[in-house]
């Protein structure tokens, strides 16, 4: 071969180079750190703070402190151990709704792009129908009727964010399988569970995870909006969105008390959100140059 | 450069009766770069030092390779450079006026009433949401009224032989023919009577036919209005038919200019030997059968195929029918040439027969058998029988595989519970037989060339170790060099595998080179077939003619045989490793 290299040396084409992918960017990374420290010191909830519902009656909506850097709440509660507590019910119950919810997107993402025709149609006309009824109400009524624990409220939390990683998929799945190579996959021999584990889901994992971090958030979001109205987990397990409103009486003469848990959420929504802009930057604009550009 | 520039002169002195017609284009020492960002050091240049003279009443052609800088060179003439390049030396005189120093807007001016310019794609180049006429009376001169400019934009399109100008006039981009819209871009670039016309692969985008009729007018319209012409191109067939004068360009320089027969017959850059070297005309056809074609069994074998579409378009929805009735009998190692144009249902046919595409009626047997009526474990024998090579290079490997897993998969796939070691040994194998280092094993498709691609997707194709290859157009997406270099590595395969061949050109010369015989598609039917010498010699259809006599590159096989080192060795020697 090298004596042929030698024979024909310019005609030879040069091949185009690898494609670097952006990095997550500062504001990824400033989400990046934000999630880990927000888990972090969830997990770690019985080892940095107090018992939560240790009540101190004496001084109750006491002003921050030494002994009490968030203050202490209507019924003598310290602030900061109950954010931090709370944090762990808020992560909990969202990711575990997130997670369900992107998985269940993808399946169901996957199943209509590779078997298409009615399949693709009865799932799209669900998503459809799940986009029409306002989520917010349909909690309101199945933890009325069911009550309101940890398994009704994933499940009310999947069924309001199924849709954004579904359809976000589907199109995505759907391009890929029009693509050549998954004809070629098929004259190699691959049926669709092929298909699935060897094309689709590397094709859509930068996806998944873009929707999982978003789906997060918007589930963390949803869980304080039902803990504000009462309908999260029940009192006295700590809860950030009840935690708010149960403040809220006391705003003018205690403002921690709500302002703490209300930072909480907010920051742990920016902290998701920065996040999975930075990843969908890094994959999504990393994989529109590696194939747009061929 | 200053020699090739007199080689130019000294060629065109052969006629000594022609006083020197004036030049509209003349490029000197040309060199286009990327514009430097931010002071980094200085980047390769794509063109370097490139001169060109085109005079009057004069068709130039300009031959090279993809990425060797011809396109560029020509829209550097137009002043139509993208804007991440720049000229960074050397000059361009249209109608002997040197733009650079002109400014912008002057530089525009005189460029836009003294240069036309024709692409590839007519259809993309103009504006899908107007009609021909807006188009045409938008490129009319300043100052022309309303009213001559109704009757001009009739006179133009009556000018480059557009049969129904009225219904023409009225219509949309979409609803006429490549060929048609080609045309239609040719009387907007004639529009303000320019004396240069530039043709950057004007009709590397149209099948052979129109093709042969965009270039007659291109020639006629130069013969008539005493314009000089440009013509990029690729296609050293069509350079050879329809060029006097020539250059050949490769990696940003011209290497050789000259009169065109004289260039091609006697060319005296090595470049140049090389790539006439490959021209598929030249290529000495591939013979592995003859007496005992009669013998062998049936492979394949198509009765009666019919396949139509539902075409959705701004008209409502209309039937194009793709395979209409079409036989087919391809015997054990026989290697079949499927030619037609765009719409004769080559392709169709091709996909029907992987089973990637569906027949409405007829039946596409496989050794006597329909793959849809096999049981679970004949179908899968059928499926690693019969595999395919796609046209696309680029489309066909996922981009997020690389070369080894995307050879791993119908390994494994077809033959489960293969060790880990015997599939990569395998995988080696496979490189190694279609020419690619084992190194390559590591690299994903965008770390390779179209070349390179097209030998994975053959790989792909062999690692089943099939009876019967299927090949839709697999080199027409390849450069001549390149082309040259998979066609000889199929036809290697031919000869160690004992393969049965499909093989789908609108290529005649790819054809003749591959395949002893030839079948003859359009819109949907069979109109000839038989051994592909005969065929291609004495066309008993009058379509099959047409097609034969289309084909550029005439001038080319009254050539000497090439006298190079190349030729006279094996195909597969002759390959060039990456």
């Amino acid at each position: 071969m090298s004596t042929a290299t030698a024979v024909l040396p310019e005609l030879d084409e040069r091949p185009a180079t690898r494609v670097r992918r952006p990095s997550i960017g500062w504001a990824g990374r400033i989400g990046a750190a934000l999630l880990v420290v927000i888990v972090g010191v969830s997990l770690l909830a019985p080892l940095l703070a107090g018992d939560p519902l240790q009540q101190d009656l004496a001084s109750i909506l006491a002003a921050p402190s030494r002994a009490h850097p968030l203050g202490l709440d209507e019924v003598g509660r310290d602030v900061l151990d109950r954010v931090i507590w709370g944090g762990r019910t808020a992560l909990s119950i969202s990711l575990t709704a997130a997670l369900i919810a992107t998985v269940l997107g993808l399946a169901l993402a996957l199943g209509s792009a590779l078997f298409g025709g009615w399949v693709d149609t009865l799932c799209s006309r669900i998503a459809d129908v799940q986009l029409a009824v306002p989520t917010i109400v349909l909690a309101i009524v199945v933890l009325a009727f069911v009550g309101n624990s940890f398994v009704p409220i994933v499940v009310v939390l999947v069924l309001g964010s199924w849709v954004l990683t579904f359809r976000v998929l589907r199109g995505h799945a759907r391009t890929v399988v029009e693509q050549q190579y998954i004809e070629a996959a098929i004259v190699a021999g691959a049926g669709r569970s092929a298909l699935a584990r060897r094309h689709l889901l590397p094709s859509v994992a930068p996806l998944f995870f873009v929707a999982f971090t978003l789906s997060a958030s918007s589930a963390l979001m949803l869980q304080a909006s039902l803990g504000f109205l009462g309908l999260g987990v029940q009192p006295p397990r700590p809860d950030w969105g009840a935690m708010v409103a149960s403040g809220r009486d006391a705003l003018s003469a205690a403002w921690w008390v709500a302002t703490a848990p209300g930072v909480a959420i907010v920051l742990t929504v920016l902290a998701l959100q920065l996040f999975g802009d930075g990843l969908a930057e890094r994959y999504l604009g990393g994989a529109r140059n590696s194939e747009g550009a061929r | 450069m200053t020699e090739t520039l007199h080689a130019a002169t000294a060629a065109r002195g052969h006629r000594p009766d022609l006083e020197p017609a004036p030049t509209v284009l003349q490029i000197r020492e040309l060199v286009v770069g990327p514009r430097p960002q931010g002071g980094g050091a200085a980047t390769r240049n794509l063109v370097d030092g490139a001169s060109l003279v085109v005079h009057r009443g004069e068709m130039v052609g300009l031959v090279g390779e993809s990425g060797s800088g011809k396109t560029l060179t020509a829209l550097a003439a137009a002043d139509l450079l993208p804007a991440a390049l720049q000229i960074r030396g050397g000059q361009v005189l249209v109608d002997g006026v040197d733009v650079a120093p002109l400014g912008r807007r002057a530089a525009r001016r005189h460029l836009s009433s003294s240069v036309g310019i024709i692409f590839q794609n007519p259809t993309s180049s103009l504006n899908p949401r107007l009609r021909i006429d807006a188009q045409l009376r938008e490129a009319l001169p300043r100052g022309t009224s309303r009213q001559q400019r109704r009757e001009l934009t009739g006179d133009l399109l009556g000018q480059v032989g557009v049969p129904n100008v009225v219904k023409t006039l009225g219509a949309y981009p979409h609803e006429l023919s490549g060929g048609l819209n080609q045309r239609v871009m040719i009387a907007i670039a004639l529009a303000r009577r320019p004396g240069l016309l530039i043709a950057d692969e004007p009709t590397t985008a149209l099948d052979v036919s129109v093709q042969a009729q965009v270039l007659d007018l291109i020639d006629q319209l130069r013969a008539d209005l005493g314009i000089g012409v440009l013509l990029v191109s690729h296609d050293i067939g069509v350079i050879a038919d329809r060029t006097s004068i020539v250059s050949v360009m490769s990696q940003g320089r011209i290497v050789e200019t000259g009169d065109t027969a004289e260039v091609l017959r006697s060319p005296r850059h090595d470049y140049t030997r090389r790539l006439l070297a490959a021209v598929p005309q030249r290529l000495a056809p591939l013979r592995l059968r003859s007496a005992e074609r009669d013998e062998s069994p049936v492979h394949l074998e198509i009765t009666q195929a019919r396949r139509s579409f539902v075409v959705r378009g701004p008209a409502g929805s209309r039937h194009f029918t793709a395979l209409d009735g079409v036989d087919l009998t391809l015997r054990q190692g026989q290697a079949i040439g499927l030619v037609g144009e765009s719409g004769s249902g080559k392709t169709t046919l091709a996909r029907a027969v992987v089973g990637l595409e569906r027949l409405d009626s007829g039946t596409i047997r496989y050794q006597g058998q329909d793959p849809d009526e096999l049981d679970r474990a004949a179908h899968r024998r059928w499926r690693r029988d019969v595999q395919y090579v796609f046209q696309d290079p680029y489309s066909s490997l996922d981009p997020r595989l690389t070369v080894q897993q995307t050879l791993r998969e119908p390994l494994e796939l077809n033959h489960s519970g293969l060790a880990r070691a015997t599939v990569n040994r395998r995988v080696e194998e496979l490189l190694d037989e279609v020419e690619l280092p084992g190194a390559f094993r590591t690299r994903f498709p965008s770390e390779l060339s179209g070349g390179q691609r097209q030998r994975v997707g053959i790989a792909r194709a062999l690692a089943s170790d099939p009876a019967l290859i299927v090949a839709d157009e697999p080199v027409s997406a390849l450069d001549l060099s390149v082309q040259a270099r998979v066609l000889a590595l199929f036809g290697r395969l031919r000869q160690e595998r004992a393969l049965s061949f499909l093989f789908i050109s609108h290529d005649l010369t790819v054809v003749r080179y591959l395949c002893e015989d030839l079948v003859v598609l359009r819109r949907g039917t069979v109109v000839e077939q038989g051994p592909t010498e005969t065929v291609l010699r004495q066309p008993a259809h009058p379509y099959t003619r047409s097609l034969v006599d289309a084909v550029p590159g005439r001038a080319l096989s009254t050539l000497p045989a090439p006298t190079d080192a190349l030729d006279g060795v094996d195909p597969a020697t002759r390959e060039e490793g990456p």
